[in-house]
């Protein structure tokens, strides 16, 4: 049977070339039907929506300042402790706060290079000071079977606790391959340097090789009492032997170079200095991208807080990414702020030198700090830490009534003379309102007219009365 | 080899109908790339004529240059090539060419002195014959 029909299939052509064109046809007509009508159906769905969409322009208004950017994680406590609560607690005013307390701290005394008069053996001068940020390292030789002495200034009376004491130095043999053996003596001194009054600390056979790096050496040190007049006295001694570099040893201090940088100076830490200190800083970061750094005026940073001391001073500072130290220059107060035992608010605005402060990125290091060290171990509680810019620009208030997510794509600034068009991207939800500042907008003094477009075209207007 | 190239040139034997199979080969092939070329390009008009959509954004008479800018935004899905524009019916000149990709926006200036507190209907034309109008008041 199949063969049958096969065989007259292949005898009788007539009428085949004629399916086979109704069929192209047929392909053909539907391709460009479906072309045209799927289209057609994108490009109604795409009319529909535009018609759907209901973006209104609810108000516009000056701003003079941003919102408050706050830590964005746990302070960072250089000299003190946190006792209670987090960052978090310091985001906005609320019952909640954090509580930080002063702590007894390990004093810095920094050598220098200057010489200190009047004092057998001859010595330079060690004291509190950093040395200028701008400042370049120096070197000093000793020989082997020498020393170099440092003295403090003058000191008052009082008592030095035991603890350890610390010296970072950045040292080296002076020959490769070979290493020093270093002896490192703390005494009080009378102001001359001649009466050894007595020994606070001593070690011996600190191995020094060569290549300079910042060595850690620690003496435990006793108790001792200072009467007026006394110094402290650093002895460094490259100590005698075959076994040690004939050469002696170099160390760097004084200044920053290549070895040494800034919070990496030679130095000797005593354990105490007979005082209390609180010093904290947090990180702030300001939208640049909303807020232009362009179109900054000033930048302000408030604290409200209180403390159990009312006779101590606080201050705010910034780190200023220039000079690259905590700094309040160019601040429209650097007096501080006495807090009392009930919250007070303490607002300081950086003037026109705020770009030193804020990084490109918007980054801020703010730091809060005491006058100084005191005798009374102060605990303050931190309610609200922030910062924010100062502006001349405007806010935006818009509210999509639609069914639909609108993409705002451009804003006007009209007014009878000049109109003014702004690149925006924002996306708003239906049934939301949005609000948008840009500091680089200012609005005419006389009447004007807002304008917003969707990216499906539609616009809102606003006019001011 | 000679012999037999002469051979094949002179038998005359069905070469007639292998000649009019080619040639109806040759003739379907070519009506089925008209007839598809064609379905091609009636289709792509078709689609860019529907695609086509710009929007007005705004519409300044600039008492600055004494013309008028209009600012378009090609609010379709296809590029638009602006080949006309009338105010109140009557063609003006204006900056040529004038194409906004997808999505691309700009300005365009027409010269025309404009007068203050007169009616105007602007009226710009694409070339896929694409209108954009409205009635504008000079300030």
């Amino acid at each position: 049977m199949l063969k049958a029909i096969t065989k007259r299939l292949k005898h009788d052509k007539r009428g085949v070339s004629n399916v086979i064109v109704v069929m192209l046809s047929l392909v053909l007509i539907v391709v460009i039907v479906a072309n045209v009508v799927l289209w057609s159906y994108q490009m109604n769905q795409f009319d529909w929506e535009r018609m759907q969409e209901n973006v209104e322009i609810v108000d516009v208004a000056c701003v003079n300042s941003s919102s408050w950017f706050t830590v964005e994680s746990e302070y960072t406590v250089n000299e003190g402790s946190l006792i209670s609560g987090d960052y978090t607690d310091t985001q906005g005013i609320a019952d909640s706060y954090e509580t930080f307390i002063e702590d007894i701290i390990a004093q810095p005394l920094h050598l220098h290079r200057a010489d200190v008069s009047g004092v057998t053996p001859a010595g330079k001068l060690m004291n509190s000071t950093q040395p200028p940020s701008n400042q370049s390292e120096t070197e000093y030789k000793i020989s082997r079977g020498t020393s170099v002495y440092f003295y403090t200034p003058i000191l008052s009376e009082g008592s030095i606790k035991n603890g350890t004491w610390t010296v970072y130095t950045w040292a080296s043999t002076v020959s490769s391959g070979k290493v020093s053996r270093l002896t490192v003596r703390i005494h009080l001194v009378s102001s001359d340097g001649s009466t050894e009054k007595a020994t606070i600390g001593t070690v011996t056979d600190v191995i020094i090789d060569h290549g300079y790096s910042e060595r850690t050496i620690t003496i435990s040190g006793s108790a001792v009492s200072v009467s007026s007049g006394d110094r402290i006295r650093l002895a460094l001694y490259a100590q005698t032997g075959a076994q040690n570099d004939a050469k002696g040893m170099n160390f760097y201090y004084d200044g920053y170079g290549t070895c040494e940088t800034p919070d990496h100076e030679t130095r000797l830490q005593s354990p105490s200095a007979d005082g209390y200190r609180l010093d904290l800083n947090g990180i702030f970061s300001i939208d640049v991208s909303t807020y232009l750094l362009a179109y900054i005026q000033s930048v302000e940073i408030q604290l409200r807080c209180r403390a159990n001391d009312t006779l101590e001073k606080w201050y705010l500072k910034a780190y200023n990414w220039t000079a690259t130290v905590y700094s309040d220059s160019g601040f429209n107060n650097t007096s501080g702020h006495t807090p009392t035992t009930s919250w007070d608010i303490y607002t300081v605005n950086l003037t026109d030198k705020w770009r030193s402060y804020v990084s490109d990125s918007g980054t801020m290091h703010v730091q809060l700090k005491d006058n100084q060290t005191d005798v009374n171990q102060t605990a303050i509680d931190i309610d609200f830490l922030a910062v924010r810019v100062v502006i001349d620009g405007t806010k935006f208030t818009f509210q999509n009534k639609g069914s639909l997510t609108s993409h705002l794509v451009s804003l006007w600034v009209n007014n009878s003379t000049h109109h003014q068009r702004y690149d925006i991207n924002i996306f708003i939800n239906s049934g939301d309102t949005e609000s948008y500042i840009r500091n680089d907008i200012s609005l005419p003094n006389e009447t004007y007219t807002v304008k917003v477009v969707t990216e499906r075209g539609n616009t809102a207007v606003f006019t001011s009365h | 080899m000679a012999g037999k190239l002469r051979r094949f040139f002179r038998d005359k034997r069905a070469i007639t109908p292998v000649l009019s199979n080619l040639l109806l080969t040759v003739v379907a092939v070519a009506a089925m790339s008209i007839a598809t070329t064609t379905t091609y390009v009636i289709t792509t008009n078709l689609k860019e004529t529907m695609s086509e959509r710009i929007v007005i954004e705004d519409l300044w008479f600039n008492p600055s240059t004494g013309g008028i800018s209009v600012y378009l935004r090609n609010v379709g899905k296809v590029t638009v090539h602006v080949s006309a524009v009338y105010l109140n019916h009557t063609s003006q000149s204006f900056t040529l060419p004038f194409s906004l990709e997808i999505g691309e926006h700009s300005w365009l200036n027409i010269s025309y002195s404009w007068v203050s507190d007169s009616l105007y209907y602007v009226d710009i034309v694409t070339s896929r014959g694409t209108h954009v109008e409205g009635y504008y008041k000079a300030p």
